[in-house]
């Protein structure tokens, strides 16, 4: 059983769809923070109430879906509010699915209360409720409630007990590093969509990977990968966005060549649904180590610090402008939105080019720890198995000791290579080997003057 | 009880019960200082492992023990340790799940618990509950009763209560007298509330699996049977248990179990009036995900309708939420619904009843969308502009033979012109678009081009990153090609470091640790070669595997050719001999541009060795048929037998004569270079070969049935698919394997010269030896499967037959890593190479089979074939009417496929149909889901718009009654 963290769900009362008191249908999401607070984020009226319905239900299917187990995890998604936006994001239980709910103010009419992140409370009786909303209904919404009306009306707590996998909260944090890199492939109409995604395989569904690629004013799927074609392994897990193509206005596909991670962008007149699906069925985000580079080099943790207090819940943090009011570098305020974003403390909008500040309602302490690719290669420098070969710096050569044999590692600028199995495989696809990362390290090192070559 | 007590009442040859006895009366004190004792001889005894300190008689007891640790977990002494954790262990040590007592020890273990009343009881029980009891109920229900623990409120106890109430007794031929489920209920009826669990969590109550009654007695209760005689003789009661079962559908569990609940409604026969009251939850369930759920609700919804109940307004707010579903009888039951309310066309029906049935068209089954079409048509003139609209924004959903009725709908809808939505996709095209494919006779296609020109590897550092990955991952054969063609070129460059750079990779060969469709993950058949080539290259001395028949490979296979070629590059490149390979790519695919051939002729002519040539015969099967004058041009200038036998290769006019028997494998191959498809036997003549072998000098010909084996299991009765095939030569009579020695002799004897076919690629590849078992084979990995066409890309009907051969294996079978089969489709792939008749059984094979993979591929081979003017639509057709001999043709995966080429284009769509067209005079409409293939014909013409021909129209017209063929076909003609 993989580790995981006991979390409590400690909600003030079960979140639904019910009469209010002026007679309307009232969507009311109950929350509850990582300090098991209950903050009350936003009241008011939404505008397309069954769109809402739609989206999050289907949030709700990802974040209760466990894509190749017959094992439900019962996680609930978190929600991040401030005045410009409101966004629900969702990971699934097999750590390879993530979708998120864009939803701008102009979706509402109403008040945002307080500007946070927090989980909120999915249950059966409001997913189907969820989908009974109707657009010509006038559908009041609340994230959290007032304590005061909360006390009056005696509404009945929900306690659920879980168990975080690790892996699963670092998969939601490191799922951020993919987006920077992820291109626009395809876009085509909601109808154009739909019509792809009804030509999906259903069951059995392909184990090779399948492609997407435009044809014409729509996009088809094929076995056989071109150019600008989309990769999908897993066409199940795409699937879960077809109903909202019905009522939506397009569909847009995004992909990252280099990791094979694609993303599929529900458009709605008014808010979008982004879903983004890991490069295979098995592999979850988690396991990628992306970032582990960046990690293994971090920017100086003085900026890191820097960009960190001035998170504020912005829906959009600007980096250049933020590296002017800080007097850091880009290179330095992009490297440390990239850390904070492993950390679970921003976000990123593939859709928009920016980081968002969001903090993952979780007890984090544990997810620093959560890299053995990492820690590995540390291990591997401290007990001295990384030596430099020659004098040679492009490419600058070193010798790992591996099990049972010795490992050649090249660090170039033209990218890296290593003898290990990993790299052979995975081109550095999945991020560095333990061996690239312990000769990165004793580099560093030796650049700083820690060690003599 | 000291410590040593208890260890030697554990080792005596006292029962369990006594064991259990010793321990009454001993207070929490007295347990507290035996807990360690115990739990550390549980551990010794199930770890096998005695500490130091452990006592003589243990250590004793360990030793005489043989066999797996694990085997001894249910002998006396570890089943007595187990109960001694119980007795004085705390919780911690009683939930590891190596200290679970065993069954038959159910009575000790009671008597213990009830003797110590431990105070951590509720959370072991919880715990228990929790990972999959190991407790029975009835001891679970005797400590509720008797004040033990505490009654569980997890859905662990539900389960249990469920499974237990409903076991048959009837378990590996024992048989327990177990009473009628509801006659167990009601001698404890303090169960009876236990019942709303079984709705409130997923347990097999309602599980309507055949197994959970295998053997089941007479007068066996399932868990609805029972609670509808509870109900009935007033135990429970009725309006709760209709309640019960509606709540249940709100559930997220398994199907099945969803199913149960609504059929324990149903089997509830609940009145009308029960019926009409519970209303507002079949309308709340129409947006239901699971079909048959929504179904339930709508059959209900129809008798309420039937009964003129229904309340119109919310029901028509929901009834859109099932079109937005796959099930198709759903949305015909919503759509008839709907007709009943909408009611007469005169009467004007309101905006929301319009607007669900515009949403039907939503629905991807042309079937719906018909229906939706039909029930509109009358009320065309209410149609608002936000309807039409709405309709025209659809268009591109409805399927083509829709889109007609669809426009008729919006342009009656419309009195102004103007106002009529502009975007509504065309019906049937103006002019058909006529498919013609390509004639291959006589023309010569084109296959090399700049774009798939192959870059050789020109450093051994190169050469060695490249090793590294293909051990772990082979892209495709190309990669392949050009690590052999480096190996053999670079065989005399060695770094100073080489030994050390390569090193790691001799330690994963070593080790077996190898990517699943890498290089080294295949160990039988020609990857065995392959891998001998790399080790050899790495260490520096020849390493050749003796490679055996076996029951699941024979290695006298269609790689032969390939594995003495790889062993001759083995043998250079141990002694370190550099030399340019003749038979390496020059373009993707395995060709070999012919100008570049020669070249490497003229470098290579003083030291060409025509004994051990396979280097050499192998290139010409790979020759392209671009710049083949051009070639021959330059080759005058070869002298020698080189000379004459690469123009002739090349189509020149030299032939071979008597003196060139020595090499007539070279010959051979060079003629079949020279034109695949002639007949050489008589311009070898000279030779005096003994030959008979398809491919050497006569073209094979391959022949193949379908039929089917009957397979009975149980009650299950199934046709397993089987192809017939093998090649021959036209005027052969006995396969040349079979003639025996005598003959053989007696040929050379009298001058003939005896052909081998493990000297000829082109025969080679006519060869496949049957194994006794098929399910792994002799081509496991995906570049292993596609490697087979490039040994002869000029000709591809042998390897075509080899992969419907194994197609066949696995026609029933989904996708598999480990015996991937849509390898064997990359020779559809070629550019400007034939299919033929070989081909076009590939491409049906894949099309009707299971493997997703290898279908979803085909699809695209099909897209590409009629792109490329390669699919045949009579050949398909002949293919299609012989396979269906066999009758197990699947026509429902063969429709879907062939529908989604259709619409791809209407040059798709006209391929597909005529294929149809040539078919169908042929085709048996008795076949199960024969229907389908004329589901596909009514999109073909519609998208197409080609005319019916007549055989066509005969056939669709004999097609009578009122099942579905009919109706189609009655469509199609209009």
């Amino acid at each position: 059983m993989s580790a995981g963290i006991d979390f409590t769900y400690n909600y003030a009362f079960a979140s639904s769809v019910q009469q209010s008191a002026k007679g309307r249908p009232q969507l009311s999401l109950a929350t509850c923070d990582a300090n098991q607070s209950q903050p009350y984020f936003f009241d008011g009226r939404v505008r397309n109430p069954r769109m809402l319905g739609e989206m999050l239900y289907v949030l709700s299917d990802v974040v209760r879906t466990h894509f190749f187990l017959p094992k439900p995890a019962i996680l609930d998604p978190v929600v991040t509010n401030n005045e410009d936006m409101l966004r629900l994001e969702g990971f699934s239980g097999c750590c390879g699915v993530y979708a998120r709910v864009d939803l701008p103010a102009s979706g509402f009419d109403g008040e945002c209360k307080r500007r946070g992140t927090t989980n909120v409370d999915f249950n059966n009786d409001m997913r189907a409720a969820l989908l009974r909303l109707r657009d010509e209904e006038d559908v009041e919404f609340a994230v959290g409630a007032d304590e005061v009306v909360l006390s009056r009306d005696g509404a009945k707590t929900v306690e659920k007990k879980v168990k975080l996998p690790l892996r699963w909260i670092k998969g939601f944090s490191e799922v951020q590093s993919y987006q920077p890199r992820l291109e626009p492939r395809i876009e085509v109409s909601a109808a154009e969509g739909l019509r792809f995604m009804r030509d999906l395989p259903k069951s059995p569904r392909p184990k090779m990977p399948s492609y997407a690629i435009p044809s014409g004013r729509s996009m088809r799927l094929t076995q056989r990968n071109q150019n600008g074609a989309v990769q999908i392994l897993g066409t199940h897990r795409v699937k879960v966005i077809e109903h909202l193509l019905i009522r939506a206005k397009g569909l847009r596909v995004w992909s990252d060549e280099g990791s094979g991670a694609s993303a599929w962008e529900v458009i709605y007149p008014e808010g979008t649904f982004f879903l983004m699906i890991s490069p295979e069925v098995y592999r979850g985000f988690s396991g990628e180590g992306q970032l582990l580079r960046t990690l293994a080099v971090p920017p100086p943790e003085a900026s890191v610090a820097k960009v960190r207090a001035a998170l504020k819940w912005q829906s959009q943090v600007d980096a250049a402008k933020l590296a002017q009011f800080l007097g850091l570098t880009d290179q330095d305020v992009e490297g440390a939105l990239g850390i904070l974003g492993t950390r679970g403390l921003a976000g990123y909008d593939a859709t928009n080019g920016h980081y968002f500040h969001r903090e993952l309602p979780f007890d984090l302490a544990k997810v620093e720890e959560m890299q053995p690719r990492l820690g590995h290669a540390r291990q591997i420098v401290e007990t001295g198995k990384v030596r430099r070969v020659g004098y040679s710096t492009e490419p600058t050569k070193f010798e790992v000791d591996g099990t049972g044999t010795v490992h050649l590692v090249s660090l170039s600028e033209s990218g890296d290579s290593c003898t290990c199995p990993w790299f052979s495989k995975y081109q550095g696809q999945r991020g560095a080997c333990k061996h690239v990362l312990a000769a990165t390290l004793l580099m560093q090192e030796q650049e700083e003057g820690s060690i003599n070559p | 009880m000291t410590a040593d007590d208890l260890e030697k009442l554990v080792l005596s040859a006292s029962d369990t019960m006594e064991f259990a006895r010793a321990f009454e009366g001993m207070d929490d004190k007295q347990r507290a200082k035996l807990s360690s004792c115990a739990q550390n001889l549980h551990r010794h005894l199930s770890e096998g492992k005695p500490t130091a300190n452990a006592s003589e008689q243990l250590k004793s007891l360990l030793s005489k023990r043989r066999g797996e640790v694990s085997s001894h977990w249910n002998n006396p002494e570890n089943r007595k340790a187990s109960l001694a954790v119980f007795a004085v262990g705390p919780l911690s040590a009683v939930k590891k799940w190596q200290v679970r007592p065993s069954h038959c020890d159910t009575p000790a273990l009671e008597k213990i618990i009830r003797d110590r009343m431990p105070d951590w009881i509720d959370a072991w029980v919880a715990h228990e509950l929790e990972q999959g009891a190991s407790i029975t109920f009835p001891t679970l229900h005797g400590w509720v009763q008797d004040g033990i623990c505490r009654k569980p409120e997890s859905d662990g106890y539900y389960r249990l209560f469920a499974s237990h109430h409903m076991r048959t007794g009837s378990y590996g031929g024992n048989e327990e007298y177990i009473p009628p489920l509801s006659k167990q209920l009601i001698q404890a009826p303090e169960l009876l509330s236990d019942i709303d669990g079984l709705f409130r969590v997923e347990t097999d109550a309602f599980n309507t699996n055949a197994w959970l009654t295998k053997g089941a007695a007479a007068h066996y209760e399932t868990w609805p049977e029972a609670l509808i005689k509870l109900s009935r003789a007033g135990h429970l009661d009725r309006a709760h248990l209709l309640r019960l079962a509606l709540d249940g559908l709100r559930l997220d569990i398994k199907q099945n179990q969803l199913s149960g609940y609504h059929k324990l409604y149903l089997a509830m026969q609940p009145t009308l009036s029960e019926v009409i009251g519970h209303q507002p939850d079949y309308i709340a369930l129409l947006c239901h995900p699971v079909s048959h759920v929504a179904k339930f609700a709508i059959d209900m919804l129809a008798k309420i309708e039937k009964a003129k109940a229904l309340q119109r307004d919310p029901f028509v707010r929901e009834v859109g939420s099932v079109f937005a579903n796959d099930s198709k009888g759903n949305s015909i039951a919503a759509l008839k619904l709907l007709q009943r309310i909408v009611g007469e066309p005169k009467k004007t029906p309101d905006h929301a009843a319009l607007v669900a049935l515009v949403d039907a068209m939503r629905h991807a089954d042309p079937e719906v969308q018909a229906k939706g079409i039909e029930i509109l048509e009358p009320h065309a003139q209410q149609l608002s502009s936000v309807h039409r609209a709405a309709l025209a924004d659809m268009a591109v959903l409805v399927s083509a033979s829709n889109r007609p009725a669809l426009e008729k709908l919006l342009t009656v809808s419309s009195n102004d012109a103007n106002s009529r939505p502009k975007q509504v996709q065309p019906g049937l095209p103006l002019q058909p678009v006529g498919y013609l494919p390509i004639s291959f006779t006589g023309s010569c296609q084109e296959v090399l081009s700049a774009s798939s020109a192959i870059e050789p590897i020109h450093s051994v550092e190169k050469l060695i990153d490249s090793v590294f990955q293909a051990i772990e991952v082979v892209d495709s054969p190309d990669e392949l090609e050009r690590i052999i063609d480096a190996l053999s070129r670079l065989a005399d460059q060695r770094p100073v470091d080489f030994e050390q750079r390569v090193a790691p990779l001799l330690h994963r060969l070593n080790k077996g640790q190898v990517g699943s469709n890498g290089l080294g993950s295949v160990h039988i058949g020609i990857a065995v070669a392959v891998l001998d080539l790399l080790v050899s290259w790495a260490s520096g001395t020849l390493h050749q595997t003796q490679v055996e028949s076996f029951e699941f490979s024979i290695p006298q296979d269609v790689f032969v050719p390939m594995t003495t070629h790889l062993s001759e590059i083995s043998s250079r490149v141990v002694a370190r001999k550099a030399q340019p390979l003749l038979a390496a790519p020059t373009h993707r695919g395995g060709w070999i541009d012919p100008i570049v051939w020669v070249q490497r002729l003229e470098m290579m002519e003083q030291n060409l060795s025509l004994e051990r040539s396979m280097d050499l015969r192998l290139s010409m099967l790979r020759l392209a048929p671009d710049n083949r004058p051009e070639a021959l041009r330059r080759a005058e200038k070869l002298g020698g037998e080189i000379g004459r036998l690469a123009r002739f290769a090349l189509g020149g006019r030299e032939i071979p004569v008597n003196s060139d028997r020595a090499n007539y494998a070279l010959w051979s191959t060079a003629a079949r270079c020279s034109d695949p498809d002639a007949d050489w036997s008589g311009a070898f003549a000279c030779l005096a070969l003994d030959d008979t072998w398809p491919d050497s000098l006569s073209p094979a010909i391959h022949e193949w049935t379908s039929s089917h084996r009957a397979v009975q299991y149980e009650l299950m009765s199934w046709k397993h698919p089987e192809l017939q095939v093998q090649a021959r030569t036209a005027d052969q009579i006995v396969e040349p394997e079979k003639r025996g020695l005598v003959a053989t002799t007696l040929g050379e004897l009298g001058g003939r010269k005896t052909t081998h076919w493990e000297e000829l690629p082109t025969a080679a590849l006519c060869r496949w030896p049957e194994t006794k078992h098929n399910w792994t084979t002799d081509i496991n990995a995906t570049w292993h499967a596609q490697w087979l066409a490039f040994i002869w890309p000029q000709k591809l009907d042998s390897v075509h037959m080899k992969a419907a051969r194994k197609l066949v294996l696995r026609l029933e079978e989904g996708s598999s890593n480990s015996t991937p089969n849509h390898g064997l489709l990359s020779s559809l792939f070629q550019v400007g190479r034939s299919w033929g008749e070989p081909g076009h059984l590939v491409l049906a094979l894949s099309l009707v089979g299971k493997d997703s993979d290898v279908r979803s591929l085909a699809i695209d081979a099909l897209i590409e074939g009629v792109k490329n003017r390669l699919f045949v639509p009579d050949t398909f057709a002949n293919v299609m009417v012989r396979l269906c001999e066999g009758e197990w043709v699947k026509h429902n995966r063969l429709a879907e496929s062939l529908l989604k080429v259709a619409k791809v284009s209407e040059l798709h769509a006209s391929a597909i149909d005529a294929a149809l067209q040539a078919w169908l005079p042929r085709f048996d409409f008795a076949q199960r889901n024969g229907h389908n293939v004329l589901q596909v014909l009514v999109e073909t013409q519609a998208i197409s718009g080609a005319p019916i021909s007549p055989s066509t129209r005969a056939a669709l017209a004999s097609l009578v009654g009122k099942n579905k063929g009919a109706a189609l076909a009655k469509q199609i003609l209009g």
